[in-house]
């Protein structure tokens, strides 16, 4: 067995992008802590809650998600398509998708936020961040057109996500940043976005690393080729179109919300095509963490359809914060499983040991707390004789759990990436039975 | 040929129709929208923001107000209207001025469309600017002092300073609190969020004092 030709390009694109998640669950720890003791963030700006939240979400959003999906995109194309070597230094390019997550980051630290959520990052900073994409989209690009046999279904959602990243981000920072259009139009295009970067770029960057692992893992083919290829192309259908099922009631026209709706409802269809083929995979214990995430993102599908049913209760709730944990919470358990699945055939190194109960816990426990705590302040906000504060003071014990649940996620990544540090890096000391071997 | 071209250009296609109704068909329909002209007076709504309200705008923007405020009242079956939140629902056009626009999606604080009708003498957003939960009790909103500064006292009080403040952070005798440019920029921008006027496809209801 040799190293694979990726080999440093993939790791150096897993350890920047744990490095990211351990720290997007700091600032997510600290942020939730900050919402039952505000006095936490002191005399310091940067450490408020306005500026941790968004600094947390884009540093998961760009810096774990989006990277370990790249990572893992790239290495399951060199694995097909057996031309590696062809491709790892476009790979390497994306080395500048850090630098663009740290200056975008420490933007927001500084108080140079743009305000818009998703896209906070400053014009010039998300102008490096659409170039440095360039390393890992014409790596895709030219794997693919290379081709010619029929893309596997994996491969066909890495270029399917690598296809619509650039348009998405490209089109909302064009209108939203760089030459804002008029603030009325602005709401329906932020919500296009947010919905678009879920199920258009991570669900299917996650479900590539889902659908190419749990096969090779069982030793099986998928039962249902015929509906994996439908469920891929109803969820570019209807992912594309779920961005107004969350703004009923809001300043955007109705036929956005009740087109937002209809996709919504209809996003099960592909969760329903996806599950049927995962479900037929004998399992495996290398599988459980990638399976565990499926779950969830089963979950944040049938959260997504049910949501607009319960919007004039629960909307602003906490609830949203449990819905975006889940949503989130989700992919990044299936990354988590697939570099822990990836890394011992890239480094040659044993499977790291990580808490994945610990992690699992944690984020169910978050999201309980955050659904719970917001259900109950919905019912406080939706009766007008209460104060305002009333729902605060009701939703606050359950935003303590939650904070507790933040923390140990925090422990969870925090192990995991220690853990990776020592076992997989080139400069990591090798385990005895591989120097016997 | 590629294989995988036709399979790009009908996934592109597909994109492509989401982006045609979402993206462009929005632009089209609210992009355009302008003020709207009260046939008796003449008065445009919703009116320009001053300067400082603009620049106020962006401190909102650069420390993450949205993500616990929101600023859009929703009709019914929401509560919103009978929380007397404001006189109406929010409507693309109430986002003219904004740049960019802030509906939010979380109350973790309470709603702001109407946060200039809470009251009228600046000093009270700066006291609940600097120090929260005194100026309102029980509020979790965190403390915005980097936006204040300290100064001893001398010769004449600057008019500027803040009065009323209470609490472990008031000043010690012989000083006083002073906001900086972008805290009194932050004060007029909350100021001007009075989303009261009327609209053509908002009906507004008879005036409601506003609460917090």
């Amino acid at each position: 067995m040799t190293a694979h030709p990726l080999r440093l390009p993939v790791l150096f694109l897993f350890a920047a992008s744990l490095v990211w998640l351990v720290f997007a669950a700091a600032c997510h720890a600290l942020a939730g802590a900050e919402l039952v003791f505000p006095q936490l963030s002191g005399d310091s700006g940067a450490l408020t809650f306005g500026r941790l939240r968004p600094a947390a979400e884009n540093a998961l959003l760009y810096g774990f998600l989006s990277q370990a999906g790249m990572g893992a995109g790239l290495w399951l194309l060199a694995r097909l398509g057996r031309r590696a070597e062809k491709i790892w230094f476009l790979a390497a390019t994306t080395a500048f998708w850090n630098l663009a997550v740290l200056a975008g980051v420490s933007s927001i630290f500084f108080g140079q936020s743009t305000g818009v959520p998703g896209l906070e990052f400053p014009p010039s900073v998300s102008v490096l961040m659409l170039l440095s994409f360039l390393g890992f989209g014409l790596a895709i690009l030219d794997e693919i057109l290379r081709r010619d046999t029929p893309l596997y279904l994996s491969e066909s959602l890495v270029a399917g996500a690598a296809l619509c990243f650039p348009w998405l981000y490209g089109t909302a920072n064009a209108l939203l940043i760089w030459f804002p259009v008029s603030g009325a139009a602005q709401t329906p295009l932020v919500g296009w976005f947010q919905t678009g970067l879920l199920w258009l770029w991570l669900v299917p960057l996650a479900l590539a690393s889902a659908a190419y692992i749990l096969p090779v893992a069982a030793a099986r083919s998928f039962r249902a080729p015929a509906a994996a290829t439908a469920a891929l192309w109803t969820l570019f259908l209807f992912g594309g179109w779920t961005g107004g099922s969350h703004q009923a009631g809001g300043p955007v026209p109705v036929w956005i919300v009740t087109a937002g709706i209809a996709a919504a409802l209809l996003l099960p269809i592909p969760a329903i095509l996806f599950a049927d083929n995962f479900l037929r995979l004998p399992t495996s214990p290398d599988t459980a963490t990638i399976r565990l995430g499926l779950l969830g993102l089963a979950l944040a599908v049938i959260a997504q359809a049910l949501g607009p049913f319960c919007s004039s209760l629960l909307r602003f709730t906490d609830c949203q914060l449990a819905a975006e944990t889940l949503n989130l919470g989700s992919l990044t358990l299936i990354f988590l499983g697939s570099l822990r699945w990836i890394l011992p055939r890239l480094s040659l190194r044993p499977s790291p040991r990580w808490p994945v109960t610990l992690a699992v816990g944690a984020l169910g426990l978050t999201i309980l707390a955050y659904a719970i705590g917001g259900l109950i302040q919905g019912l406080a906000l939706a009766q007008p004789d209460l104060p305002f504060m009333v729902s605060l003071d009701r939703a606050r014990p359950f935003r303590a759990v939650a904070a507790l649940g933040r923390l140990m996620f925090l422990l969870a990544v925090a192990r995991c990436a220690w853990d990776f540090a020592r076992t997989s890096l080139p400069t990591a000391q090798p385990a005895p039975q591989e120097t016997r071997a | 040929m590629s294989r995988s071209i036709p399979f790009l250009a009908s996934l592109a296609t597909l994109f492509a129709a989401s982006w045609l109704a979402l993206v462009a068909a929005p632009y089209l329909q609210l992009g355009r929208l302008t003020p709207a002209t009260d046939s008796a007076s003449g008065a445009t709504s919703p009116s320009l923001l001053s300067g400082p309200a603009v620049e106020g705008q962006r401190v909102y923007a650069a420390n993450g107000c949205a993500s616990c405020h929101t600023q859009q009242i929703r009709p019914l079956p929401a509560a919103d209207l009978a929380r007397r939140l404001g006189p109406r629902p929010t409507v693309a056009r109430d986002f003219l001025r904004e740049q960019p626009a802030f509906p939010g999606n979380l109350r973790i604080g309470p709603d702001l469309a109407n946060a200039g009708a809470l009251a009228s003498d600046p000093n009270w957003f700066h006291r609940h600017l600097y120090e929260p939960s005194a100026a309102t009790p029980g509020s979790n909103m965190p403390a915005y002092r980097f936006l204040y500064r300290l100064r001893k006292i001398t010769g004449q009080p600057s008019p500027w300073a803040i009065s009323g403040l209470i609490g472990p952070h008031a000043p010690p005798p012989g000083y006083e609190v002073l906001p900086t440019a972008k805290a009194k920029a932050l004060v007029a921008y909350l100021q001007s969020l009075k989303r009261d006027y009327p609209l053509p496809e908002a009906a507004t209801g008879p005036a409601q004092p506003i609460t917090p």
